[in-house]
């Protein structure tokens, strides 16, 4: 028994310790991905919490389409969210990176492992965001009513006769009053009574 | 505040009481708004038969969309009909039975209806082994399958069971075809591979208990079994080489044909007897009778072959006497013979002109023929039954065209509706509209000076209107065939079909006005892309994909004229709208895509320039493969679409449909609350619904996806869902509703509503408020409110009500399958807001924005039915058009069947109904005015002797 507890909170421990590597690469215009990731994201399934380490953005980034998201199969080309530069230009008057915050949401398949990579900016200087997107079925659902059951029955399909409710049970809304008036109206005073 | 709060629950409730979303439409109206039209799809088995002995025949057909049904010869009309499961196979007819085979993969099945009421008899299914496609023969007691390739079976016609089998399986040959013969036997024929070559073989099977008499392996070779010609119930006949052979069934004897030279294109038909066979080849076709000494073929006539022979059909009819017939149509225009088996040659000819007959357009030719030949008074009469290639059934008597029924448009894919042109509006009075003071005064007085002569016609045509109530009816004085009338109720509706035909059908009548033929094309597009105005009919433009080739139509849409066209060659990838840049005489503009990213704007100048003004671009997704999907971007300046994003979906995700939410009207930008706040709707123009299914994880996810960035914008996902059956989803405005069924906790159709909002909270928008949701590379993420219901009906199709301002109430059209019926859905029960509470528990507020306490269940509500009576079948798709009043929306449906008709989903309240009593109010007034005026002497002088002080 010990040991079967043991092994259970190893298997715990293990799959607590189960984490998926994710990495961002960049992309401009038709150009190779960036050599190293942009970002490296250390998602924990168990805790569903993301760790993300960035590092600087390619030297040569003044294409017209700056992609960032996954490396597909041929390593060739980047999959995932894009931003243009007369996007930047309409947000920021610049054509600079200044003053930008960058949004990456990472969209997760059954097996936990990263399919689709959104990215999108905004105005601010706050440090990118990452937000995860696990497998959930999170479309909405029938609220059924609840279900009436139905009077228990025996094995020859006779109904089961309610168990008969004692005296108290049957008339206590008849006793309440009672006793209420009997208390609050009492008796005359012990005087009145000698 | 309490007693308030009170009332307001006890008329909330006294409200509920009286609570009717959508009221049933009028008897009155039933069959006349409407049209149905019940079609049956284009013939692959087509027979005529008499169902009962002695009366007369019905036409008989088997078609493409698995439909068995019985026609009247006399008027057309559809008698019974019944889809089979899985493909259709065969038909054929035994006395009283009408006998169906159909295959799905390795399911056989064999099922026989009534010929006179077409309700099931029985149905037997099969599981073969491999799938082969199966054949049968039926006689008058039984009828005998064929599966597996050598699996021989007597199906006793009168409940199904099987009376007896017999397998022919020895490893190297396989069976194709089977028959009974006319001496008692059933002949299964099929090829014997050998190492070098293939032979024929027969096994003669004895008919009752299928034993085997004898295989009978004949002396020739063939090459596939392509090259068995023909088989009847007496003969066998195949090509040989150069040659063309054949064998009585039952002997091995081998003999060759006497035939021409050439037999590469032989075709063979012969009568159900078997007794003549008649063979055509290239130049000429060659009649033979059997021989009743030997069973040898005996060549009586040749004759030769007309121009364009390739686009003859044969049929044999058995009367008294045997004759063939030969429907040879090329186009539209042909000529139908009538050839004598006891005669020599032609006994009776006559022209055949399919346009003409019917004036509603181009039918390609025939594909196939049946015939009857009756022996009258005055000679030979013979009706004839024409399948043609575009897929429409015709029927002549003689050379007396009778009936046509348009089969092809079964095939629709696409369907637009247009707008007839507006007779009060003539060019005069466009005219005058660009003129300005004096001299438009004047031409207006001219105008007004011309059309006097009308002025009878005008009040005699206001008078009747007042008096029928019938305010349809335009008072113009303008008598004009094709014109729009004063509601905008009648329109054309213009669709296209997969097999190339474009058909317009006016609404007022469900009648095909005109028609058109592209054979070998699709129509993979269509779109109205000029309206109606008193210079310019209205236009439609049609997309038609060949084998490597495009070409783009121009028709005018009130008479199906090509009023423009352009070819080339390439292959599809996109054609879309390009929206806004449409006035109200001006033409939408319209890019194709190929797959190559090669771009086409139709009109070329006006399109591109359209492009280039758009600042963000013009960006449309399409999908690529099975389960991915890729957006592109337009440049004006290369001419070229090239790609910005690519979602890939996970790989056990399969997509099963793609919606746009389309570009409406949208009258209010916001949800009114019950405290007058406001929720403000997350109107994206490029949000587009992706629905894929995982068969393996029983899931759908519907995915919202910015087809201009490529991001998700939400995602909804489902378990215990049905992958194999439909899921539909239909977007409009930020509504989003999907119905699948659902397998857990209780299978049922599940329907779902999703409305998306610009934030959770009331009176808050987006920051900044997105003037353009595209212009932007942010995420704009929305909020979303969804609910989920249960239907007690499956939904296999579904439509939003459009109207033309987008004021009026939007309801849910929804195709059930399994009733085959359309409802409309209410708004206010398909509604996301629903609290999960009791009306007692509802807050002020919510009572207020009328809201209804949330139920699982919509109920069955038969009131909700907007097809009443009629049975539509196998609704693949449902459009919505406005109409000229604000409070109705017009609704076309269309699949196997097509079914119009108009619905108001917030009553009529601009119309005034048919049964309002204006009599009784003119009736009313004249009576009071009366009494006044009788009164209004004896007030005046009771007021004066008042004043006087006379009593």
């Amino acid at each position: 028994m010990l040991i079967r507890l043991l092994f259970l909170s190893l298997y715990l421990l293990c799959a607590a310790a189960e984490q998926v590597r994710i990495s961002l690469y960049e992309q401009v215009d038709e150009g190779l991905p960036s050599q190293t990731p942009r970002a490296e994201i250390i998602y924990d399934t168990v805790s569903q919490t993301a760790e993300t380490k960035w590092a600087a953005r390619l030297s040569s980034i003044e294409g017209n389409l700056y992609k960032l998201g996954l490396l597909d199969e041929s390593e060739k080309s980047v999959n995932g969210g894009f931003i243009s530069q007369a996007a930047r230009k309409l947000l920021h008057n610049s054509d600079g990176w200044q003053n930008i915050h960058e949004e990456v949401k990472v969209h997760l398949d059954k097996q936990g492992k990263p399919w689709k990579v959104d990215y999108g900016i905004s105005t601010g200087s706050n440090p990118p965001t990452v937000i995860m997107v696990p497998y959930q079925l999170n479309g909405p659902s029938v609220s059924l009513k609840k279900p009436i059951v139905a009077r228990p029955a025996t094995a020859d399909g006779e109904e089961v006769p309610e168990p008969e409710k004692t005296f108290l049970q049957k008339y206590w809304h008849y006793l309440v009053p009672i006793i209420l008036v009997m208390l609050l109206t009492g008796g005359g005073s012990e005087a009145q009574a000698k | 505040m309490q007693w308030h709060t009170g009332l307001l629950s006890l008329l909330f409730a006294l409200l509920l009481t009286f609570y009717k979303p959508v009221s049933a439409i009028y008897a009155d109206e039933a069959s006349v708004i409407d049209f149905h039209l019940a079609h049956v799809g284009t013939p692959r088995v087509s027979f005529l038969h008499a169902p009962v002995a002695g009366s007369g025949k019905l036409a008989y057909v088997g078609t493409e969309k698995n439909v068995i049904a019985a026609i009247g010869l006399k008027s057309g009309d559809l008698l019974w009909r019944q889809i089979v499961e899985g493909d259709l196979v065969d038909a054929k007819a035994s006395g009283e039975r009408i006998v169906v085979l159909s295959q799905s993969g390795t399911n056989v099945v064999l099922s026989a209806y009534s010929a006179t009421q077409g309700h099931l008899l029985w149905s037997s299914p099969f599981l073969s082994q491999e799938a082969i496609e199966p054949s049968v023969s039926v006689s008058d007691v039984n009828a005998v399958l064929l599966t597996d390739g050598g699996l021989v079976r007597i199906v006793d016609l009168t409940d199904g069971t099987v009376a007896a089998s017999w397998s022919g399986h020895d490893g190297i040959t396989v069976y194709t075809n089977v028959t009974h013969t006319t001496d008692g036997h059933v002949a299964v024929v099929g090829t014997t591979s050998n190492i070098a070559s293939s032979t024929l073989t027969t096994a003669i099977l004895d008919a009752r208990a299928l034993a085997l008499s004898e295989i009978l392996v004949l002396d020739t070779i063939v090459t596939s079994p392509s090259d068995v010609l023909h088989l009847s119930p007496r003969l066998l006949i195949w090509k040989n080489g150069e040659t063309l052979e054949y064998v009585t069934l039952g002997k091995a004897q081998v003999m060759e044909l006497q035939a021409p030279a050439n037999v590469g294109h032989a075709r063979a038909f012969s009568s159900r007897t078997g007794r003549s066979i008649l063979v055509q080849f290239q130049h000429s076709t060659t009649f033979y009778t059997v021989s009743a000494e030997d069973g040898s073929l005996v060549l009586k006539y040749t004759i030769q072959n007309p121009e364009g022979s390739d686009h003859c059909a044969y049929s044999a009819a058995e009367s008294d006497e045997e004759y063939h017939t030969r429907s040879c149509i090329q186009g539209d225009v042909g000529r139908v013979e009538v050839f004598g088996v006891a005669e020599w040659g032609v006994v009776k000819s006559w022209r055949v002109d399919l346009a003409d007959a019917h004036s509603t357009g181009h039918f390609g030719g025939v594909l196939a023929a049946s015939s009857e030949i009756m022996t009258a008074v005055d000679g030979l009469v013979g009706r004839v039954l024409l399948v043609t290639v575009d897929g429409s059934i015709h029927l002549w008597r003689d050379s007396m065209p009778l009936w046509t029924r348009h089969e092809s448009l079964a095939h629709t894919t696409h369907a637009t509706f247009v707008d007839l042109p507006d007779p009060s509006v003539s060019k005069e009075v466009a005219d005058e509209e660009t003129h300005e003071g004096l001299s438009a005064f004047l031409k207006r007085v001219t105008r007004h000076i011309g059309e006097v002569h009308r002025l009878p016609a005008f009040f005699s045509g206001w008078a009747a209107r007042f008096a029928q109530g019938e305010y349809e009816v335009s008072p113009t004085g303008i008598s004009a065939a094709i014109a729009r009338d004063t509601f905008g109720f009648r329109k054309f509706i213009v669709t296209g079909t997969e097999k190339g035909k474009l058909a317009a059908l006016d609404t007022a009548t469900g009648k095909v006005v005109w028609s058109q033929f592209y054979q070998g094309n699709a129509a993979v597009g269509l779109w109205t892309v000029r309206n109606a105005s008193p210079d310019h009919p209205p236009v439609v433009a049609v997309l038609l994909k060949g084998q490597g080739t495009m070409d783009w139509l121009e028709l005018n849409a009130l008479d199906g004229t090509v009023v423009g066209s352009e070819s080339w060659t390439g292959s599809f990838g996109a054609a879309f709208a390009i929206e806004g840049v449409q006035g109200p005489e001006d033409t939408l503009s319209v890019a194709v895509v190929s797959q190559e990213g090669a771009l086409k704007v139709f009109p070329k100048d006006k399109g591109m320039q359209a492009i280039s003004a758009t600042f963000t671009g013009i960006r449309f997704a399409v999908t690529n493969g099975s389960s991915a999907v890729q957006g592109f971007e337009l440049d004006a300046t290369t001419a070229s679409a090239r790609s910005l994003w690519k979602i890939d979906f996970p790989s056990a995700e399969v997509i099963q449909s793609i919606s746009a939410a389309g570009a409406n009207h949208v009258a209010s930008i916001g949800r009114v609350l019950g405290d007058r706040s406001v929720m403000y709707k997350y109107l994206h123009s490029h949000l587009v619904g992706i629905v894929t299914t995982d068969a393996s994880a029983s899931s759908v996810t519907i995915y919202l996806v910015d087809l201009a960035r490529g991001t998700i914008v939400h995602q909804a996902r489902h378990g215990d869902v049905d992958t194999t059956k439909t899921v539909s989803i239909e977007l409009d405005e930020n509504r989003v509703v999907y119905a699948f069924w659902s397998i857990g906790p209780s299978a049922g159709t599940q329907i779902n509503v999703l409305e998306l909002y610009e934030h959770e909270k009331p009176n808050q928008r987006l920051d900044p408020v997105p003037l353009d949701y595209v212009s932007r590379d942010v995420d704009l993420q929305p909020y979303v409110v969804g609910q989920a219901y249960r239907y007690p009906a499956r939904i296999s199709a579904l439509a939003t009500t459009q109207t033309r301002y987008g004021i009026t109430k939007r309801d849910t059209v929804a195709f059930l399958p399994d009733l085959n019926m359309l409802v409309e859905l209410p708004k206010s029960l398909l509604d996301p807001r629903r609290p999960k509470k009791d009306v007692k528990q509802m807050s002020t507020a919510e009572k207020e924005e009328g809201l209804i306490p949330y139920d699982p269940i919509l109920p069955d509500e038969r009131r909700w039915v907007i097809s009443h009576k009629n049975e539509i079948f196998a609704v693949k798709d449902i459009i919505s058009g406005p109409a000229y009043l604000e409070s109705t929306s017009l609704v076309f449906a269309f699949g196997l069947d097509m079914f119009f008709t108009r619905v108001t989903p917030s009553q009529s309240f601009d119309k005034l109904s048919a049964s309002f009593s204006k009599g009784q109010l003119l009736l009313t007034m004249i009576a009071l005015c009366a009494a006044v005026a009788l009164t209004s002497p004896m007030v005046r002088r009771k007021q004066l002797n008042a004043l006087w002080g006379v009593q």
